[in-house]
């Protein structure tokens, strides 16, 4: 949880004699409730050189004609203020901004004062299309997921789009392999475990005789450890915008995406478990299952850890039992959620499908 | 109004800026670097400070230096504020208008597009708390410290049996503490004399008003008036004939927090706000009726939900539940409105509070400029009830229940 600290104000000028108050404190003229539809929030992980700036860079730069702000999440929040940059200058030139973290009673509010500064920063500004929060060392997105994942009755004017970790080709298998070596975890499992898209970065720097191979491998390798991201091959992160903006991977209703991601995890269970134990396992059932059997389920694993396992992710379509509505299941650590998403249409078959990312996973029904 | 988008080039302009100065400034030196300094931290000039050690020859060493910096801002609050003088007269002598959390004071009613017809008005100066009490850590500097690292943020703690006679007593100081002041309503008093109330009552019993410096929260309780939905800053307003006001409070002692509030009347109400105020009673009610082990903390939202919508109100959704002990605020969330994905089931020995907010209009909530108030979008009447509860293996236990002694203020309780 955050320290409580106040970011430092604008420094005046000795002798004005103007406001007391630095315009970024001044508080702001609350403008009447925009109906418009919650702007997207994109977390961008990866390593250190994977070329998490070269995307957001690239990102920004891009003459797509939406304006975009990146939060620099650089100092934590000991400070109280993040810096932004949003492509809103002339003919999309960046402009820098300072984004101020609400102070104070976090414990007691439901939104987390990030979210609220995010907030604000959309109010602020007339239009704002997206937002990428890149990441500088952060280990492990969950937190970050938490607390942008907020429930829908809230009618945020924020909502988390999609997690997205950039992984350099050349130097992939090298850090995949380092725990081996030492202790600790590395980084780069939970990176790609709780990612939505994967962009398998550098692939030029891969030697071209056996690249094609290589980058299959590597492919592999990322799939067995988490078989629902999206795994994007580029040079100098140079990808398909469409394909990483406007994902809506934790949107309860959007359940097209995710039925076809399902599809293509049919029969999947990885059963090469890689080295690190981080692996998917998908679980198909046929038959209408009782929604409360399966929510004491899920639970059982989510929030008791039973037998020790460690879920990261989980994603399902369920065919529940006295419904003619397909739910969506989604979940991130122990937060979960289970909606109805739409009626199933009468030539579908039915089926339930689950798949969770994680450690130690074994099958149990 | 101010330019709210600055750039680091403004920053570089301005202190290139000729200035008219008088001259006395270019003896002063950066406070970090030692370079010539031109700049001056805002809030040392608010409030007064000497430019001594407040000079910076740029913006970024004046970032730098913020962490240590501020604490000569809080220092000088402190001083300045706790003067010690109680002024319960209504004076305007030295009352002033609260902002920034209550880090700052202006003597000019702020800016803002106000919801409804409640102001702020000005608040007295700090009430000071003898030593001989055990004070929580933010007392001295408004700052929590174990609070915000601890782990009782991620994991809901089971308490012993000790904590649970200890949270026992201290419920029911705090329980007191709110009669005492329920006592006291009436047209005409200010919610400023119900804080001197609350605040010589804590004291008198020998625990410390938990509100008080709670992130720099200048008061000992919250005063909710009408249109506040919570964290009302009580002030120099007089209650009138047909207010509704809440009151919370939360006391610390022993070591631990008890936390409970109740919405009042004001004279005479309208039935609209008898309607209000008691359906939120009921949702409390409710809520609490489903309390046992082995029930979602999820469940909560969707029991007051249910019956704030089948009484044609609206459920807050800003603030939540919380869990309490030797924290005054810890896991687990409790959202009071339906499909939250709040994460874990109750087990007996934890301990938390519910506390709907309940509006008779839209749920949506703004904020004030003093950065604490928030009030209802609308402006329309908003009500709160709140217990501090233990479960238990069969149930559940208000720790702050209402006790033969408290004052009869609610019409439907009387059978």
């Amino acid at each position: 949880m955050e320290d409580e600290d106040e970011e430092p104000p604008l420094a005046v000028q000795i002798n004005d004699t103007g406001d007391l108050y630095s315009p970024l404190s001044q508080e702001q003229f609350d403008k009447p409730e925009k109906a418009e539809a919650s702007v997207g929030v994109t977390v961008i992980t990866g390593y250190l050189g994977a070329g998490k700036s070269t995307l957001v860079n690239f990102i920004l730069n891009s003459h797509h004609g939406k304006r975009i702000a990146v939060i620099l999440n650089e100092f934590g929040e000991e400070i109280g203020v993040e810096r932004a940059m949003i492509n809103e200058g002339e003919g999309g030139a960046l402009v820098e901004e300072w984004v101020e973290l609400a102070n104070g009673c976090i414990c007691c509010t439901v939104k987390h004062s990030l979210v609220q500064a995010l907030e604000q920063l959309v109010e602020r500004k007339e239009r704002l299309d997206h937002i990428l929060l890149e990441t500088t060392g952060l280990a492990n997105p969950a937190p970050l997921a938490s607390v942008l994942w907020l429930d829908d009755q809230l009618e945020a004017a924020v909502k988390l789009d999609s997690i997205i970790t950039v992984v350099d080709a050349k130097n992939l298998r090298f850090q995949l392999n380092k725990h081996r070596d030492s202790s600790s975890f590395p980084e780069a499992f939970l990176q790609i475990a709780f990612a939505d898209v994967v962009i398998l970065n550098k692939v030029d720097l891969v030697s071209p005789e056996d690249s094609g191979s290589v980058l299959e491998e590597l492919e592999k390798e990322i799939y067995n450890i988490n078989s629902l991201a999206n795994i994007i091959r580029s040079v100098r992160c140079q990808v398909d915008l469409s394909k990483i903006l406007n994902c809506r991977a934790y949107d309860a209703t959007h359940a097209t995406h995710l039925e076809a991601l399902l599809e293509e995890n049919q029969s999947l269970s990885t059963r090469d478990l890689h080295d690190s134990g981080v692996r998917t396992l998908c679980i198909c059932e046929p038959r209408q299952v009782n929604l409360d059997k399966v929510r004491l389920w899920l639970e059982e694993i989510l929030w008791d850890k039973k037998f020790n396992m460690d879920v990261y992710r989980c994603k399902g379509v369920l065919s529940v039992l006295n419904s003619d509505q397909l739910h969506t299941l989604q979940a991130v650590r122990e937060i979960y959620e289970i909606v109805p998403a739409r009626k199933w249409k009468g030539e579908e078959s039915q089926l339930n499908k689950i798949v969770f990312i994680g450690k130690a996973l074994i099958l149990l029904f | 109004m101010a330019d709210e988008k600055y750039t680091h080039k403004r920053i570089e302009n301005i202190s290139s800026m000729a200035g008219g100065s008088d001259g006395a400034d270019s003896n002063l030196s950066c406070a970090r670097c030692g370079k010539p300094a031109h700049l001056q931290c805002p809030k040392c000039m608010e409030l007064k400070l000497p430019r001594e050690g407040a000079a910076f020859c740029t913006q970024d060493c004046f970032k730098a230096s913020w962490s240590s910096h501020k604490s000569v801002h809080v220092k000088a609050k402190l001083s300045t504020l706790g003067s010690g003088e109680q002024n319960s007269a209504s004076t305007d002598e030295g009352w002033l208008y609260c902002l920034r959390k209550g880090q700052a004071r202006t003597p000019k009613l702020p800016h803002f597009d106000w919801t409804g017809t409640l102001r702020p008005h000005p608040i007295s100066s700090m009430r000071m708390v003898p030593p001989h009490i055990d004070q929580p850590d933010w007392a001295t500097d408004g700052i929590p410290k174990i609070e915000p690292n601890s782990d009782l943020q991620h994991v809901v703690e089971i308490k012993t049996r000790e904590q649970i006679e200890r949270m026992r007593e201290t419920g029911r100081i705090a329980r007191e503490v709110l009669d005492a002041a329920a006592r006291v309503i009436q047209p005409g008093v200010t919610t400023d004399e119900i804080d001197r109330v609350v605040h010589e009552a804590t004291i008198a019993a020998g625990g410390y008003p938990s509100p008080l410096n709670y992130h720099f929260f200048p008061k000992s309780c919250c005063t909710s008036v009408n249109e506040v939905i919570c964290h009302g800053i009580p002030d120099a307003r007089k209650l009138e004939d047909g207010d509704i006001v809440n009151v919370d409070v939360t006391v610390y002692y022993k070591g631990v927090h008890g936390d409970l509030n109740e919405t009042y009347f004001v004279g005479n109400v309208d039935e609209a706000s008898r309607h209000l105020v008691q359906c939120t009673y009921e949702c409390l009610e409710k809520a609490i009726s489903i309390v046992k082990p082995g029930v979602r903390f999820r469940e909560i939202g969707e029991v007051i939900n249910r019956h704030a919508s089948m009484s044609g109100v609206s459920v807050v959704k800003s603030y939540c539940g919380h869990g309490i002990g030797e924290l005054f605020h810890c896991a687990p969330n409790i959202p009071h409105y339906g499909r939250n994905k709040a994460v874990g089931v109750m087990k007996a020995g934890q301990t938390f509070t519910i506390e709907p907010m309940i509006n008779a209009g839209v749920w949506r909530d703004r904020m004030w400029p003093d950065g604490w108030t928030a009030v209802t979008a609308d402006g329309k009447r908003s009500a709160q009830f709140e217990h501090t509860l233990l479960v238990t293996e069969t149930g559940v236990e208000v720790l702050t229940a209402r006790l033969p002694s408290s004052p009869n203020v609610f019409p439907w309780l009387n059978a």
